[in-house]
């Protein structure tokens, strides 16, 4: 696990170096709160987004509770104006207009975040990569909803008609706007050089890249790749790869 | 003021004419109108407040639902938590709209409801992080590090969020349609909108906190500005999902179960 990181950490470093597309980090969050339900659960909880400075990937962050034991499709949807509700929100983020899909699939809405799977706790703390999104530019999710539904999303595979177009994942039970994470914005602010304007950008030493793991860590998790120290993980005050030559705390 | 093209799907037979004329009446002097009989829509390039024109829609009899607004647009939901929930004691819309695709200007166009008459301070935040509520959506939106001041001062004497103040009637009303010269919509996407207790004093307070925030007080209300369709973009008129139409939207709750249909 450790090897693959430091692998894939050195990968995107050196795509990075090479495409020389330095983006700043950004980070976004989603404050899912549903309605209370009739057996007075109530879906709720948070989705962030974090793309780091290779700018490729965004690791998504699910943390919600009150979801039933199941799969949950879960959607980025076009517009986040939730004053005249699902219709106002447009379909899924779909800016080429192509048939809906599951996340891996060659074929997929760029909003098609798949499904959810909940074990019998109801609650879901799940961190994932994906390839599509992004948090910048004109097709950003930056300022769109996000959509947690009753039933399983099919991912374009079944054989009801709305299965190409929306996955046929029942009614809504939790919808929130993708905003701004405000945190994400001070880290950028305290490293100005690294705003990918400034034309010597390249020739600036820039600090290492640290992995930083969120929580306890766990083998099927993958973490995103941040400056440290950095929001917002708690500055950890050991480094990784650790220094020091006694047992690092949480590989003892 | 900028006038901008509103878009309303209004409820409406195929070829109604007789309505169409009703519908002309009503809008008389609010600026040109141009009715589409065949889908039901009706676009007016107007200065007055989306909810005005709305209203006067509604006064004819028919349900109408603002579906587009100007060019690049976006739109926060007001209420005391920040986040879906159904009812809470201060609602409102705030929209915003380029004036132009070329050149900065926003125009900002409020509606809200359950205030106390009188002032309040009304910022825009660099954050849409509201899982704390309104507490959570960091400082005023300050891009370029200057002191807090006046929406009419220059670029760096306020902050880029400083919209001033809102005046709230005495129904608790507070209604108001501005430009403000130096936004734009891409740069306020996915950050919040807010509004204090207090009014905003602009700066001139003879303390520190009013150069911070105008010693606007407790915040009392907020939304994150959320992308929201331009005229002409969004032709979406029922919920794929659960089959709730547009019409039907506005009396259902955003999810779960009350949302079904049973008819």
């Amino acid at each position: 696990m450790m090897q693959s990181i430091v692998i894939s950490l050195a990968l995107c470093a050196t795509i990075c170096a090479a495409a020389q597309t330095r983006n700043t980090p950004i980070q976004a969050i989603a404050y899912v709160s549903g309605p209370v339900q009739a057996d007075g659960s109530q879906v709720k909880g948070n989705v962030t987004f974090t793309q780091n400075d290779c700018g490729q990937n965004v690791h998504v962050r699910v943390q919600l509770e009150g979801l039933k034991e199941g799969k949950h499709g879960f959607h980025v949807h076009e517009k986040g104006d939730l004053s005249n509700g699902c219709a106002s929100t447009g379909g899924h983020y779909n800016p080429d207009k192509v048939d809906h899909g599951g996340p891996d699939h060659e074929v997929r809405h760029v909003g098609d975040l798949g499904n959810l799977e909940v074990n019998s706790t109801g609650v879901i703390d799940i961190t994932y990569t994906d390839k599509v999104i992004s948090l910048t530019g004109n097709r950003g999710i930056i300022g769109r909803a996000v959509v947690v539904h009753e039933l399983e999303d099919d991912l374009g595979l079944g054989d009801h008609v709305d299965s190409k177009k929306t996955g046929n994942a029942g009614g809504r039970i939790g919808c929130a706007v993708i905003g701004v994470n405000g945190d994400a914005q001070r880290l950028q602010e305290a490293a100005p050089h690294r705003t990918p304007s400034a034309h010597h950008v390249h020739h600036q030493p820039q600090p290492p890249l640290y992995y930083v793991p969120h929580e306890q860590p766990q083998d099927h998790v993958v973490y995103p790749l941040q400056r440290y120290p950095s929001y917002p993980y708690p500055p950890y005050p050991y480094p990784y790869p650790h220094p020091h030559p006694h047992p690092h705390p949480f590989y003892v | 003021m900028g006038s901008v093209k509103i878009e309303f799907a209004v409820q409406m037979k195929k070829g109604d004419e007789a309505y169409a004329n009703t519908l002309r009446k009503a809008l008389d002097g609010l600026g040109e109108v141009d009715i589409d009989l065949k889908e039901g829509r009706v676009i007016v390039q107007t200065e007055s407040p989306w909810s005005e024109v709305h209203d006067k829609i509604e006064a004819t009899g028919r349900k109408a639902v603002l579906s587009g607004f100007g060019g690049q647009s976006a739109v926060a939901l007001i209420n005391t938590t920040g986040s879906v929930v159904d009812r809470t004691p201060v609602q409102g819309v705030v929209r915003f709209t380029a004036i132009s695709a070329k050149k900065p200007g926003v125009l900002v166009d409020v509606v809200v409801d359950g205030l106390e008459p009188g002032l309040h301070g009304f910022h825009i935040h660099e954050s849409g992080d509201v899982s704390l509520g309104c507490a959570s959506v960091g400082d005023h939106y300050n891009p370029r590090q200057s002191r807090h001041g006046s929406p009419e001062a220059s670029r760096s004497e306020r902050h880029a969020g400083d919209l001033g103040n809102l005046r709230a009637d005495e129904s608790g009303r507070a209604k108001i349609r501005f430009v403000d010269a130096e936004l734009e919509v891409a740069e306020i996407i996915g950050r919040a909108v807010v509004i204090t207790a207090s009014a905003d004093d602009l700066g001139l307070g003879a303390n520190e906190q009013s150069l911070i925030d105008g010693n606007s007080g407790e915040r009392i209300a907020c939304g994150i500005i959320a992308r929201s369709a331009g005229i002409m973009e969004n032709f979406k008129r029922i919920c794929a999902c659960d089959g709730v139409t547009l019409w039907d939207e506005r009396n259902k709750p955003l999810a779960g179960k009350e949302r079904s249909q049973k008819l």
